[in-house]
């Protein structure tokens, strides 16, 4: 370990300091302002500290790390949605009564966990950083305690997220079994071994958990229903990226996109998951149901980017991803905003008329809806036109019809949400009616809100930064 | 010496079999422990024969020792009725066993269908190759758990201090997961606990 | 001057701002809403006081490049967009000012003072976009803002109608102008107006492709413009408030069909039959158009009709080749025009709410402000000297007789067309004005209505300077500040001599409309005038019969084909869609259980099929 090891290494070690941090600050005094601040200005100094990493990239760091601009790119993109994800929960626990500060512990150390997937050269690293993210998720998703399906949701992650780990450990063991070393490629694995083969299916199967993909979504609903709106939110967008990052990373550099197998595999999954994703949101009630199955067709476009040619996919995985951050975590949001003490805003019912009761979170939710519809104007469009643009590039006519037909059943469950939010609202009392925004929450709505149409309007300079950064040359 | 070593890998394998199949099919949740001991007892035999005394040991102190009483004291702290049982449908087995075939069927022939050892040329290789690594973590050097140790502070620093870190989630996490219940004002009957259960605000 | 962003940021900022405008207060608002455009207005004056002959172009940014298309967000400052956009934020501001006291009493003031300054923003970035597409998404935008201030006071339907018939007509003229788009875009790689005009040049002068595009263009402006065949949404747009119809449909976006084709006029200057189209669609719309304003009750239908009219006289300009007369024409009419509808709405006001002509009278002792500034702009109108109406319209005619052997029976259309035009405002006037008041006035319009009447006349009387015909005294400033863009070939001149007898003959044709229009009036009284007018009168009300013929043409056979497929067979697919989708999320949606076991289940059985596959194939 040199300093140069540690320059490069600066966001994770920002983030951990800034777990510790709070820990401490915990001990001396308990106070959710504090734990809060000092959550959020420890993410935003990891976020500035990937600028200090540049001048040592690409680094190894022991073989199991590497820092090169891929991982650069990507620790941004998680520190930025860790840190909306903190300001916003900030707003949704100051009316809970429970304690607050083990919250700021915990979300940054599953920022490590995810920043350790993202950099992860080595299945070993990327284990590890799995079991942290997890660990912190369990607690995360059970924070308010109050035993109305959030017990419940954290309990059916923690045995489907074990199930599926030691399937990528087992995974991992084989590939090792067969090569002797568990660092990623190149040389690509040796395809014609059949204990690589089942090992690369059974690691698979926990990056398709974590991803949600089909068939491995059972979970999704029922997880992001029970958790608090900002961990849902954390779980759709920070979790799903580190893993489809190292996925990227770890399918290119073993050469494993070129075989006909995982293409056959992936292609299968991929239009699986925007159809199933689509249909079961169709008639969804439950705003959080709606949003998690959604997220399941998003990550199934995704993999049309993986499966395109590295020079057009890459760029539009990331674009998409950001997109996607953006509009989620802006969803989210909307919905913990709208939340009261006892019980989170996810019946349909609560955003009857939003636009004449609140009409900043409605222009807000619109935005993000029509975002993640993939409408113009929004960043989400530009995203889908990258995806579009790499798919017809590979000619990868399957996965484009899948997408134009998921987004067309989409577009119906995002307007009838919208459309319930324009309605004349019932002479009565609405049905859920929470306090003011506090201005954090409003400050960090504001941002994504305006990042979303800045990018939807002039995506150029996010392009550049893009190919400059998450194109990497493996 | 080929001999006792096939046998008593034959031996720790039933044993975890044995094991890992009593955890399935035991009705009590403290039996289920037991079986689960036996189970992890197997695999640090297991390590101890391919020459991993460190790791065996650990396995021994934090597996057997540290995790499985902490198992069974939570169960027995917590459980209302130890002797409650789950009877699954007669459909629900009969699909669980056809997928563990199925499965079991899948990783035996990709065991049997690769030339071990496949990424080395000749058996001879191999035996170098394992006594050289058995030389450095093996019984043949006294060393070993230096050398390990010696590897967690320098080259794999970074994965030691992440692990330190899944500890520590896992410490607040459980900290604060096992607090007792808070009222929450203004929530309707049946979510706040009865007055009474509430204990000292930790 | 570069920072030519300012100019439609200004007013969108207006907007953005008014959208907060209920809270703000009526002061505020009308400060903002005014207040923007009169900024704006005061930047272009710094715009053309520094301006130096050289065009400035400012690229804002790169929008995107698509294989090989590349475009930018530019806007571009040379004489003609100089002139227009100096028309639009001078006249705009004057109306914003008036429409404070217009729609004082309204509820939805801010609403309003909103859509007026989007829509300035809008047209501002159609007259200065350096790319066809920048220039497209003001077209666009105006059409919007259009449709928002026609169905303005939304509560009636019958004003939603207008709106949506507006939005409709005009959406046609827009296809065709976006396939224009397309295949510039296709053979140019590059939507710059620049660019596209210089490329051109290589297209052989009446080549397929250039009757093509300029055809297309020409759609596209016919639409905007309410010139035949697309002419039919204008005069049911005077549902909206009268600063709307001021603005909108009579200063700024009507013409902006005229500008499109100045603006790209070297592209139609390759396709002389498309040209000629112009002027003959240009000289039909005007008599038309003309025959209809003489029958009309409503005073605001006759003031659109004349406005289509007058854009005729445009198009006719445009059409024998002498694009600076008709740019000079639409800023005289833009001043005139807006002072005839501003006064029409000052009438309207005063009168509460009313619009018939039949009912009016003597307003000339009662409104004496207006009663002056309407006179002005009446002759204005009607092209008497020495107002700026007799200076443009005496040049269009001019050029027309010269421009080819062929075009002197346009020159009768125009002049004729003068005729009507001196016979429908003099009826108009008189009816308003003169004769006994059928009805009585509530009150009188206050100072903000009245000084942009007076600024209105006084421009109406001063852009006579611009191009005051050689022969009486005056020197074509106008156009040769348009001279790099429109260059004046000798073709076009005519003798001192003849030029003199062209004056004579429209200022006649006037006089005599004017004659006419006194002595029907004479033999007129309300009481006589029978309530079931001849079938004559009953065609040339309707605008001559273009909506009974729409009617007929499109829309029955349409409402029949739909009423036929009532039950939709094609329909079907998507309702079969819809159905399978519904099938298919029940089915799903019975997989997700809720059980941890059969969750734990799919993710091994998962497994085993991602090994299957794996190993097995």
């Amino acid at each position: 370990m040199t300093a140069l090891d540690l320059q490069a290494l600066l966001p994770l070690v920002l983030t951990t300091a800034t777990a510790i941090a709070v820990m401490i600050a915990v001990t001396i005094t308990r106070r959710h302002g504090l734990a809060a601040w000092l959550c959020a200005a420890g993410l935003a100094a990891a976020i500035a500290s990937i600028a200090s990493a540049r001048e040592c990239a690409p680094r190894h760091i022991s073989d199991l790390l590497v820092i090169d601009s891929f991982a650069r790119f990507y620790s941004g993109l998680i520190l930025a949605g860790s840190l909306v994800v903190a300001v916003l929960s900030y707003g949704y626990l100051k009316l809970r009564t429970d304690r607050h500060e083990e919250y700021y512990i915990l979300l940054p150390l599953a920022a490590v966990g995810s920043l350790v997937i993202v950099c992860s050269a080595n299945l070993l690293a990327f284990l590890l950083g799995l079991e942290l993210l997890s660990i912190c998720l369990f607690a995360l998703i059970a924070y308010r305690r109050t035993g109305r399906g959030d017990l419940e949701a954290a309990v059916k992650y923690l045995i489907l997220a074990g199930a599926s780990s030691a399937f990528a450990v087992f995974g991992a063991a084989l590939i090792y079994a067969d090569r002797g070393s568990l660092a990623f490629g190149p040389p690509g694995l040796a395809l014609s071994s059949p204990v690589a083969l089942a090992g690369i299916a059974a690691l698979l199967v926990g990056v398709g958990f974590k991803l949600a993909l089909v068939p491995f979504h059972f979970w999704t609903p029922d997880v992001y229903q029970g958790a608090p709106a900002p961990i849902a939110g954390f779980i759709a967008t920070v979790s799903k990226g580190a893993v489809f990052a190292l996925a990227l990373r770890y399918l290119s550099t073993e050469n494993l996109l070129a075989d006909g197998r995982i293409i056959w595999l992936l292609t299968a999954i991929a239009a699986a998951s925007m159809l199933a994703g689509n249909l079961l949101a169709l008639r969804q009630d439950n705003v959080k149901r709606m949003l998690a199955y959604s997220s399941i067709a998003h990550v199934g476009y995704l993999l049309i980017a993986l499966l395109a040619s590295a020079s057009l996919g890459r760029p539009a995985a990331a674009i998409y991803l950001t997109a996607y951050f953006l509009a989620s975590l802006g969803a989210f949001g909307v919905v913990g905003a709208l939340s009261q003490p006892t019980r989170d805003a996810d019946a349909l019912a609560d955003y009857r008329g939003l636009a004449w009761r609140r009409p900043f979170l409605a222009f807000t939710l619109t935005a993000m809806l029509l975002s993640l519809a993939g409408l113009p104007l929004t960043a989400g469009f530009v995203g889908k036109l990258s995806l579009v643009f790499s798919g017809v590039s590979s000619a990868l006519w399957l996965l484009l019809s899948a997408l134009v037909l998921g987004s067309v059943i989409s577009i119906f469950y995002y307007l009838r949400l919208l459309a319930a939010l324009f309605a004349t609202p019932p002479a009565s009392e609405p049905a859920i009616s929470s306090p003011n925004t506090p201005w954090p929450t409003t400050a960090a709505l504001l941002f994504l809100t305006v990042a979303l149409l800045a990018i939807g309007l002039w995506p150029a300079p996010l392009l550049d930064l893009i190919q400059k950064m998450a194109v990497a040359a493996w | 010496m080929d001999n006792l070593d096939t046998i008593v890998f034959y031996f720790l394998a039933a044993l975890a079999l044995v094991g890992a199949m009593g955890i399935l099919v035991s009705r009590n949740i403290v039996r289920t422990a037991m079986w689960l001991l036996a189970t992890l007892v197997a695999a640090a035999g297991l390590y101890f024969l391919l020459g991993a005394a460190f790791v065996g040991a650990i396995q021994l102190i934090v597996y057997a020792g540290g995790t499985l009483v902490l198992i069974i004291f939570g169960v027995m702290l917590t459980a209302k009725n130890p002797n409650v049982s789950y009877t699954p449908r007669t459909a629900e087995i009969v699909l669980g066993v056809v997928l563990c075939v199925l499965l079991a069927g899948a990783l035996i022939f990709v065991l049997h269908g690769t030339a071990w050892p496949n990424n080395v040329k000749s058996v001879e290789e191999v035996k170098r190759m394992s006594q050289a690594q058995r030389d450095l973590v093996g019984p043949n050097n006294p060393d070993a758990t230096e050398s390990t140790g010696r590897r967690f502070l320098g080259d794999y620093l970074v994965p030691f201090e992440v692990l330190s870190l899944v500890l520590l989630a896992v410490l607040i996490g459980a900290a604060y997961l096992g607090r007792p219940k808070v009222p929450v004002i203004g929530a309707p009957r049946g979510v706040n606990p009865p007055p009474g259960q509430e204990g000292p605000r930790k | 001057m570069t920072e030519l962003w300012l100019i439609p940021a200004l007013p969108l900022a207006g907007f953005l701002l008014l959208l907060i405008g209920p809270s703000l207060g009526r002061r505020a608002s009308s400060l903002i809403g005014a207040g923007s455009v009169g900024a704006s207005f005061l930047v272009c004056l710094f715009t053309a006081w520094s301006f130096a002959g050289k065009p400035i172009t400012q690229t804002l940014w790169h929008w995107f490049t698509v294989s090989n298309l590349s475009v930018d967000v530019a806007l571009r400052v040379d004489q003609l967009s100089l002139v227009m956009i100096l028309v639009v934020t001078g006249v705009g501001f004057l109306i914003h000012l008036y429409s404070l006291g217009y729609m004082a009493g309204d509820d939805a003031f801010s609403r309003f003072l909103a859509y007026m300054d989007l829509f300035v923003a809008f047209m501002l970035t159609l007259v200065l976009g350096d790319t066809l597409l920048t220039l497209f998404v003001g077209w666009e935008g105006v059409g919007l803002c259009s449709y928002l201030l026609i169905g303005f006071w939304y509560r009636d339907p019958s004003n939603g109608r207008a709106a949506r018939k507006a939005f409709l007509v005009t959406r046609v003229g827009d296809t065709a102008f976006t396939i224009a788009l397309f295949i510039l875009a296709t053979k140019f790689h590059t939507l710059n107006i620049e660019a596209i005009l210089t490329a051109c040049q290589a297209w052989p002068v009446g080549s397929a492709l250039a009757v093509t595009v300029a055809g297309l263009l020409l759609g596209g402006a016919l639409g905007k413009s309410a010139q035949l065949p697309l002419q039919v949404w204008l005069p049911d747009a005077m549902a909206g408030p009268t600063p709307v119809s001021a603005l909108i449909h009579a200063a700024t976006m009507v013409t902006a069909g005229a500008y499109l084709i100045a603006r790209m006029f070297p592209l139609f200057q390759l396709a002389p039959d498309v040209l000629q189209l112009v002027a003959a669609i240009g000289a039909s719309t005007l008599v038309l158009a003309g025959l209809s304003a003489c029958v009309q009750r409503d005073i605001k239908r006759v003031l659109a009709y004349s406005t289509i009219s007058q854009i005729g006289y445009m198009f006719l300009a445009l059409g024998v080749g002498a694009p600076s007369a008709a740019m000079f024409h639409l800023v005289t009419h833009a001043f005139f025009k807006a002072l005839l509808f501003l006064g029409a709405g000052a009438v309207i006001h005063a009168l509460g709410n009313q619009q018939d002509l039949f009912k009016m009278g003597g307003l000339r002792k009662a409104l004496p402000a207006t009663f002056w500034t309407f006179l002005i702009g009446s002759a204005a109108l009607v092209a008497l000297p020495p107002t700026g109406g007799f200076a443009s319209k005496d040049l269009i005619l001019e050029l027309t007789w010269a421009s080819a052997p062929g075009a002197r029976w346009l020159w009768a259309m125009g002049v004729f067309g003068a005729f009507l035009t001196a016979y429908y405002t003099a009826r108009m006037f008189a009816l308003a004005f003169f004769g006994p008041p059928h009805s009585h006035v509530h009150h009188k319009p206050g100072p903000v209505m009245i000084v942009p009447l007076i600024l209105l006349a006084a421009g109406s009387l001063l852009t006579a300077a611009l191009d005051w015909p050689g022969p009486l005294g005056g020197a074509p400033f106008f156009s040769h500040f348009l001279a790099p863009l429109f260059p004046v070939s000798d073709a076009h001149e005519v003798s001192a001599s003849l030029a003199s007898i062209l004056q004579a003959s429209s200022l006649a044709s006037a006089l005599a409309g004017i004659v006419t229009a006194t002595l029907a009036f004479r033999r007129f009284s309300p009481s006589v005038s029978p309530d079931r007018p001849s079938p004559l009168v009953r065609f040339l009300l309707s605008g001559c019969g273009f909506d009974s013929l729409y009617n007929l043409l499109f829309i029955r056979p349409f409402l029949f084909l739909t009423r036929l497929n009532r039950n939709d067979i094609l329909d079907s697919f998507y309702t079969a869609l819809a159905w399978v989708a519904g099938l298919f999320h029940r089915g799903l949606s019975r997989s997700q259980t809720g059980q941890v076991r059969w969750y734990a289940f799919a993710l091994a059985l998962g497994a085993v099929i991602l090994l299957a596959v794996m190993v097995l194939l």
